[in-house]
């Protein structure tokens, strides 16, 4: 058969044809359009579809991604040892300490209400005017520290140093110091023990071990147990400030800014 | 200016302390090497405008003699091992006291000295040559003689190996 009306009345009939086809196609895809286009309509239907999947997200993520993120940590506490010793260290440290010095207080407290009762106790108090402790503080005045160290754990290089008065080479003072310090490990063999007091007339170098260095205080006086507790301290605030994060030995400013620290935090500070 | 912790060891008897004190001014007295077995000293060497300190650990008895504190050795850039070129017996630890330097030390500069050059002829010395490992520098401490070289090679490489 052949064709009879012209081409424009075929393509007009093919028109009216796909209209009617594809209506309700076309009224479907403007409603779309028209939630697409308006934010509101869309996070309408949008924002419960995502929160339900963050919610199956939350409950499945520690199923799903456990391994690789114990993984990922796993390797990440690998490569930063040094510095998350150097940042726990100081933190820990200080826990100890303040465990043990809360334990010595009740101790001590225990100890001079007995004394206060006993009679050498109300003797001492009545000649001297002084409670016992009180005098044991009398008797601190005069302490200083006079030198203060930062060394390097192994090497034994100076990290950082500051003084009252003028000494003989303090990289040699840091080498000796270092030397003799792993002499006494070495000697005595005492697990992890380490180092802690050197005395030498009535001057006492206070050491403090950290991961990565150790910071040595040589103080002139007699340290009682409370003085040194004080110290120690201070020791830990300093490093838990200015010794957390990686230093770079080589770094001359590093050398200048620890130097200007321990002058702050222990020269120019007296023992109280 | 930097610096860097170079130990001197070797067998008994081999010179280190003749080559230490020559190199430096002695600070501390030597009685600590009889009582705790080490000596430190410094020098500071400048090389092509450049400064370091070598922080020099003079440590008394043999590598693998168990008295000597192992601790010593741990966080030096640099051994320098000695023996006496006239006592070539001197020489028979060395391979196995490198080894412990190098498991104690790994990547650690390593220099081997014959020591007491002043004590031997030159035909003496030439045989010792073909003996001695290949980088091995022949020093005198009594006349001086390569002590200075030995230590600005050694803080050369020191600062080259930081760049």
């Amino acid at each position: 058969m052949l064709r009879t009306g012209p081409p424009q009345n075929e393509q007009a009939l093919l028109d009216e044809i796909r209209d009617i086809l594809l209506r309700k196609d076309r009224d479907a895809l403007r409603r779309l359009e028209g939630i697409l286009e308006r934010r509101e309509l869309l996070s309408e239907r949008v924002v419960p579809i995502i929160e339900e999947q963050l919610e199956q997200f939350k409950e499945h993520f520690p199923y799903a991604y456990r391994q690789a993120v114990e993984r990922l940590i796993e390797r990440k506490l690998r490569e930063s040892q040094e510095d998350l010793l150097n940042l726990i260290y100081p933190i820990l440290g200080k826990m100890i300490r303040r465990y043990v010095a809360q334990q010595l207080q009740a101790l001590r407290e225990n100890v001079e209400a007995q004394l206060r009762q006993s009679f050498l106790g109300r003797l001492r108090a009545r000649f001297s005017g002084l409670r016992e402790s009180d005098l044991l503080i009398s008797q601190a005045a005069g302490l200083r520290v006079e030198e203060a160290y930062v060394i390097a754990q192994h090497s034994g290089l100076l990290l950082g140093s500051a003084s009252l008065h003028p000494t003989i080479d303090k990289e040699l003072i840091a080498g000796m110091l270092t030397a003799i310090k792993s002499f006494a490990v070495d000697a005595f063999q005492r697990g992890d023990a380490e180092l802690e007091m050197v005395n030498y007339g009535d001057y006492q170098i206070l050491i403090q071990d950290f991961y990565s260095f150790y910071i040595a205080l040589a103080v002139n006086g007699a340290l009682t147990a409370g003085e040194k507790e004080k110290l120690s301290e201070q020791i830990f605030n300093f490093a838990n400030r200015e010794l957390s994060r990686k230093i770079d030995p080589d770094d001359p400013a590093i050398h200048l800014h620890l130097q200007e620290k321990l002058r702050s935090y222990f020269i120019e500070k007296p023992l109280a | 200016m930097i610096s860097r912790k170079v130990l001197i060891t070797g067998s008994f008897a081999v010179g280190k302390t003749s080559l230490f004190n020559r190199f430096i001014h002695n600070t501390f007295s030597e009685r600590y090497l009889t009582t705790i077995g080490v000596k430190v000293d410094k020098k500071e060497v400048t090389v092509g405008g450049r400064e370091i300190s070598l922080v020099l650990w003079d440590i008394a008895g043999e590598v693998s003699q168990e008295k000597v504190p192992r601790t010593y050795f741990l966080g030096a850039s640099a051994v320098i091992y000695i023996f006496d070129l006239s006592r070539p017996n001197t020489l028979n630890n060395m391979e196995a006291d490198l080894r412990i330097i190098q498991a104690t030390l790994p990547g650690c500069l390593v220099r081997v000295v014959g020591n007491k050059k002043d004590l031997l002829g030159e035909d003496e010395l030439l045989i010792l040559k073909r003996q001695a490992p290949e980088a091995c520098l022949f020093t005198s401490a009594k006349t001086g003689e390569n002590v200075e070289s030995l230590f600005l090679d050694i803080g050369t490489e020191l600062l080259e190996q930081r760049e």
